[in-house]
């Protein structure tokens, strides 16, 4: 009898505090006074799910390869691990050999995840959300506060993501709807598709593609270096749109009506169209650059673009 | 009251008064002297001036000499000087300063991680660490054209800190430890 009583409460700590290698994996902690949960896969596919309950539930695999899951509370925050064997050098793998794990938690606390390769999925998530993968895609859905995303050749794929968002890739593509708020798009190589609400909008590009709907526009600012960007946007009374570009393209399109205060400016053999007004850019006497400004309306928003070698192009 | 009238008398007193006043005696013959005796003495007081500046300007020549010896002939200060020069009046420098920083920051970075060798990486990988690489010259490229121009500089430190969050994330000691 008091053999059994030795062993029996180990067992249950061990079952309690570790799985195992190709596990699966269904355990749940009530939380108390947590602000946050870390998570770290390095390969696999992690789904995070915001609910109302107080408890965190992880269900799913460990892969092969995997010494245990680490599932605990340290303090204000609760980490969540899946550990791999030390001598495991091959450690890129790919997503199929990989952990897959479904984490409901309370949708009120920060989450961050950390991957190599491990895909990511965010969803309903309300006070921040920070995901960085290297070679994993992230899916985002319903996501408020701070939310910021990173992959390097993944792609992004958002929807419905409010507060302060930053969404960025290397040479992965980033496609984001219905995003309210203050938006940042940042590209090497990838491309960009977004159709927003946000107000405040910040794209960075080297030679990716960008391809934007924005509809309600306080400040929008475009750097690029050697991509193409198109802009369609409502620009509201006060805004402001910058836009500066080395030799890609700069295309932006405006809402009829649209009362701004236009300078445009090609330092070095770029073209600039206007298709809103009747007027045309005015080239230097010597030297390959042109100019063009003009007004409509009550000219009360402010549009700059100016570029190196590309072409700027204004338009209803 | 009192005050007032004898107010009123010093006034009247004032106004009383002769608008020049003659000396009892000639003393412009004290003045005449007095200047002559300055005219005499100024060479006797300039002499010693002279004796001692002598010798100080020879030993500022010296010094002078030496130094200007040592500035063009010594190769680091020669170098310091262009780049102090450079620094004030170039803004390429700061593109330059950005990039040895970057440079010195991702070497300390790689040592801290063990040195590992990028051509372990999976070729993936060192593809999208390649196209940073040839995004940052690209950016830099355009800076030697426009060196002030503050969105290029945003987007070299916004790549260069890509470059430096991908080998942490890649060498993360976190990955390969139990």
């Amino acid at each position: 009898m008091s053999i059994l009583q030795k062993v029996i409460p180990m067992m249950l700590f061990s079952a309690a505090c570790s799985s195992f290698a190709g596990e699966h994996i269904d355990k749940s902690l009530t939380i108390n006074n947590v602000s946050s949960v870390n998570i770290e896969n390095l390969r696999g596919t992690v789904t995070v799910i915001g609910w109302d309950k107080a408890t965190i539930s992880v269900k799913g695999e460990l892969e092969d390869d995997a010494e245990g899951l680490i599932f605990q509370q340290n303090g204000s925050s609760v980490k969540i691990k899946v550990e791999l064997d030390n001598h495991n050098n091959n450690y890129w793998g790919s997503n199929e050999e990989g952990s897959s794990l479904t984490i409901h938690m309370p949708k009120d606390i920060r989450v961050s995840f950390d991957g190599v390769s491990s895909d990511i999925n965010f969803e309903n998530l309300h006070a921040s959300a920070e995901g960085k993968t290297v070679s994993g895609d992230i899916n985002a859905k319903n996501l408020s506060q701070r939310v910021e995303l990173i992959s390097v050749s993944g792609d992004i794929d958002s929807k419905n993501l409010s507060g302060k968002v930053t969404l960025s890739s290397v040479s992965g593509s980033i496609r984001d709807r219905q995003s309210s708020g203050r938006l940042k798009l940042r590209v090497v190589s990838g491309e960009i598709d977004a159709q927003s609400a946000a107000k405040e909008v910040l794209i960075e590009n080297v030679s990716g593609d960008i391809d934007v709907t924005l509809s309600d526009i306080d400040e929008l600012i475009v750097s690029n270096v050697s991509g193409d960007f198109s802009g369609s946007l409502t620009l509201n009374d006060n805004g402001t749109v910058k836009m500066s570009s080395v030799s890609g393209r700069l295309a932006l399109k405006l809402q009829k009506g649209v009362q701004a205060s236009f300078r445009l400016s090609a330092n070095a053999g770029g073209d600039i169209i206007n298709k809103i007004t009747d007027q045309k850019a005015k080239e230097a006497r010597y030297g390959p650059s042109s100019k063009l400004r003009f007004e409509t309306g009550s000219a009360s928003a402010n549009v700059r673009a100016s570029t190196v070698s590309g072409d700027i192009i204004v338009s209803h | 009251m009192n005050k007032l009238l004898s107010e009123k008398d010093l006034q009247k007193t004032v106004a009383e008064l002769p608008d020049e006043l003659t000396p009892q005696r000639d003393l412009w013959a004290g003045i005449e002297r007095a200047i002559q005796t300055k005219k005499q003495d100024k060479p006797s007081f300039d002499l010693p001036k002279k004796t001692a500046f002598i010798p100080t300007a020879w030993a500022a020549s010296l010094v002078a000499a030496v130094l200007v010896t040592w500035v063009s002939f010594s190769p680091q200060l020669a170098d310091k000087s262009i780049n102090i020069a450079q620094q004030d009046n170039s803004p390429l420098n700061l593109v330059i300063a950005m990039q040895e920083n970057f440079k010195q920051t991702k070497q300390t970075m790689l040592v801290s991680f063990g040195q590992p060798k990028v051509s372990e990486l999976p070729k993936e990988i060192q593809e999208e660490l390649i196209k940073i690489s040839s995004a940052q010259t690209t950016i830099e490229k355009a800076l030697i054209e426009d060196p002030s121009n503050n969105d290029l500089l945003n987007l070299l430190r916004w790549t260069q800190k890509q470059e430096l969050d991908l080998l942490t994330q890649l060498y993360s000691p976190k990955w390969q430890s139990i």
